[in-house]
């Protein structure tokens, strides 16, 4: 594999890695120690100017100082364009890993501080603590207040810190500590074990929840706080010799850029993965990117070391099953293309390449079918997935046959929601109800206006489109495109006098057998109403 | 409470009670106790209130106001926390910090008049026996318990019955069901002449000593009458 690797290098430093990690942090650095020791070669690049780890020096190629200019290629083959230092190199890997730190900064703002002597932030305050530079806050009578998560509620892995912070702080000889805190979410792990341990330590809590209170620097660096308390309804005042503020823990400024260049999607965050069930723990939606620790959302540092395992796990799987078989193919006729890119803008994959014809790179393609639904002019197809009117008309012949008397549904539902769901009901020795005809589809993104139109075309009452709910597409927009595609083809159902009703939408999840049947029955009932308005009457 | 000033936190001493059971320095706050007080906004009570005063070590304060009699001891603040703080037993250890004299009115009143006489109502022993023989007369009246007289200090019956001190006092006629019960079921009882007094209001007031001798009092009662089984409707 390393010969491989070697092909894509152009720079002046000839580099030979199979993965490429981006990030120089705990995470990256234990990332880049598993694979190592699992024989596979590892490039490090790091923003600054840091130097490695002892456990992995040596072992792996280190780059500091360096800015990702560009990202071509495909899971098994990127190549990466980088600036490092003043030169260029190119690097061709098979997979990624971004592992950037996250970026902390105190909130000072928040409690209407300015950043001064006597007043410190939380990661600060964690180094003094590691480094026992606590002689300056120890002494007779020194009082602390560590400000917690007010008008904006603190991560729970800060409060926790904080809390950890607090405690240790009050087992410095002569110090009192007074934790104020906004709402905060005793229910993280952890957490409710340390407020217990801190107030039984001697730490006193105020908690706020509107008014909050007002700290006034004096002359001498101390504080006066005067605050009204909630609780007790009672004005207090507090000097404080200290105070801690929280932080707030946000995406690394570089992360965008890296984003950007690799393609990856945000979460609404920022961080370089998006909220979807699918891609945890540490995918992305482009196959061979990775992204862990601080890069995809706020982790405690125990957090980001089992990232670390996990995401190495991961890479590991991956480039064993890199000699694998493809999924089914999707391929562009090209007699049919007219290159107006609608594909590439659609692709959550990545997977189509602009070179001088428009291809699919079948290392990178999920085979959703988003692109074959979205192309104006029904250029690409998917090997093995017959959704047209033939196919529906072929079901309805025998739908027509066996049920004469019985409204014609056409079900389509992706195979990872609504499939599983089919077969739940199969295993479990039930069948579908009588006249529903079911088709399986890779994904909502296949289905496009035409396919629910060609199902009323060859006879269906009534089509229920099936998609998987909000956030929990494997194609990220799957479910997002067809319920849009759907609800257009609405209106076009309304603007030839059909009702719109006779189409149907619903998400489901992989495990929803009963609610699909449920589902089902409940719009064949509204179908059979359609059909015989005068019914509901005679019965009513 | 003055509003206007503010208090100095580190005048404070929240230390102060942190030897006590009732886990009040478990509170989150949460407020679910003040939201179900019946008594919560009288005087401007409300459990929480109390309980954040006494975590603040603001004991004295409590002490002096109203709020630990407000409180019916009910028990749904307790019931109510999803912490576990044992509001009710922290309310009583409050009243019991009020010095004697300061206690509510009637309650330290009977509290006083039952460790010195026997009964919150000072009643005299010949006056209670006059009561009850009173009674059992009436009783003898009512078809079927002709020839019943109320057994007093009656040695080795086998339940000793206590006598709340209102059923000699306003509600006599509440003896007779008892008294027709143990009649009827052929029960060989006794009410015994002194230290009768089945309440005791140290319960109220937090005075466990007080609740001491009351029970004790009672205990004496069984073993100079022999008796085994004790009947204590309080």
């Amino acid at each position: 594999m390393e010969n491989k690797a070697e092909n894509g290098v152009r720079g002046k430093e000839s580099l030979s890695a199979e993965v490429m990690i981006f990030g120089d942090s705990v995470c990256a650095q234990r990332i880049a120690a598993n694979l190592v020791d699992n024989g596979i070669g590892v490039c490090l690049a790091a923003g600054n100017g840091s130097s490695p780890a002892s456990i992995i020096q040596d072992r792996v190629q280190w780059l500091s100082d360096t800015r990702l200019n560009h990202c071509h290629g495909f899971a098994g083959n990127f190549t990466l364009q980088i600036d490092h230092g003043h030169n260029q190199l190119k690097k061709t890997v098979q997979a990624i890993v971004v592992a950037e730190d996250d970026s902390r900064s105190p909130n000072y703002s928040q409690y209407r501080l300015t950043p001064g002597l006597r007043v410190v932030g939380l990661s600060d305050l964690e180094e003094k603590l590691k480094h026992s530079m606590t002689e300056s806050f120890s002494g007779t009578d020194t009082r602390i207040v560590l400000l917690c998560g007010w008008r904006k509620d603190a991560h729970p892995s800060v409060a926790r810190r904080m809390l950890e912070g607090c405690l240790q702080l009050q087992a410095q000889p002569g110090v009192s500590t007074y934790f104020m805190t906004g709402n905060m979410k005793v229910a993280s792990a952890g957490s409710e074990e340390l407020v217990h341990k801190a107030k039984q330590a001697g730490t006193v809590f105020f908690k706020f929840t509107g008014v909050f209170p007002t700290i006034q620097p004096q002359e001498n660096g101390y504080f006066t706080i005067d605050y009204p308390d909630e609780s007790t309804r009672n004005t207090f005042q507090l000097t404080a010799d200290w105070v801690v503020v929280d932080e707030t823990i946000e995406p690394a400024n570089h992360l965008e850029l890296l984003i950007q260049k690799l393609g990856i999607d945000q979460d609404h965050i920022g961080f370089a993965q998006s909220d979807n069930v699918r891609r945890l723990s540490n995918f992305t939606n482009r196959r061979g990117i990775f992204v862990a620790g601080g890069s995809r959302g706020v982790l405690s540092h125990a957090e980001q070391l089992a990232d670390a395992d996990q995401v190495s796990l991961n890479v590991l799987s991956f480039l064993g099953d890199l000699d694998g078989e493809p999924l089914a193919g999707v391929t562009i006729k090209q007699g049919l293309c007219a290159r107006c890119l609608t594909c590439v803008r659609l692709c959550p994959h990545r997977a189509i390449e602009v070179g001088s014809r428009i291809t699919v790179i079948t290392e990178a393609c999920q085979s959703c079918g988003i692109c074959t639904a979205g192309c104006p002019g029904r250029a690409i197809e998917m090997e093995g997935v017959h959704i047209g009117l033939e196919t529906i008309q072929r079901m309805n012949h025998l739908l027509a046959i066996t049920f004469v008397e019985k409204p014609r549904i056409v079900v389509f539902g992706c195979m990872r929601s609504a499939g599983q769901s089919h077969t739940l009901i199969q295993v479990s020795g039930q069948a579908l109800p009588e006249g529903v005809g079911f088709v399986e589809i890779p994904c909502g993104g296949t289905i496009a206006g035409r396919h629910l139109l060609g199902a009323f075309e060859a006879g269906a009452d009534g089509v229920m489109l099936c998609i998987c709910h909000t956030d929990n597409c494997q194609s990220e927009i799957g479910n997002v495109v067809a319920r849009k595609r759907a609800e257009s083809t609405r209106d076009l159902l309304a603007s030839a006098g059909v009702e719109t009703e006779r189409l149907r939408i619903v998400s489901l999840s992989a495990n929803m057998g009963n609610e699909f049947v449920y589902r089902i029955k409940a719009f064949i009932k509204d179908i059979v109403l359609l059909n015989n308005p005068q019914k509901e009457n005679k019965n009513g | 409470m003055a509003e206007n000033q503010p208090i100095h936190i580190e005048a404070l001493n929240p230390d102060c009670c942190n030897q006590w059971l009732y886990q009040q320095d478990a509170c989150l706050t949460c407020a679910m106790c003040a939201s179900v007080c019946p008594v919560a906004g009288v005087d401007n009570y409300d459990p929480r209130k109390m309980v954040r005063m006494v975590s603040l070590g603001m004991v004295d304060q409590v002490v002096q106001s109203r709020w630990p009699w407000i409180c019916t001891m009910c028990g749904k603040c307790e019931q109510s926390c999803p912490m576990g703080i044992d509001i009710s037993d922290l309310t009583r250890k409050i009243r019991s910090l009020r010095e004697g004299k300061h206690v509510p009115g009637i309650l330290s009143k009977g509290l006083a008049a039952a460790l010195e006489t026997g009964n919150n109502l000072s009643l005299p022993k010949e006056d209670f026996i006059f009561i009850l023989e009173d009674v059992g007369d009436e009783v003898a009246e009512e078809p079927g318990l002709e020839g019943f007289t109320v057994p007093i200090d009656k040695k080795g019956a086998r339940i000793l019955t206590t006598i709340h001190n209102k059923l000699v006092n306003t509600h006599t006629e509440d003896l007779k069901p008892w008294w027709r019960i143990f009649h009827a079921a052929g029960e060989d009882w006794t009410i015994a002449s002194d230290n009768w007094e089945g309440t005791t209001w140290g319960y109220f007031t937090g005075d466990d000593e007080a609740m001491k001798v009351m029970a004790g009092r009672i205990v004496e009662n069984m073993r100079r009458l022999e008796i085994d089984t004790l009947l204590w409707p309080e």
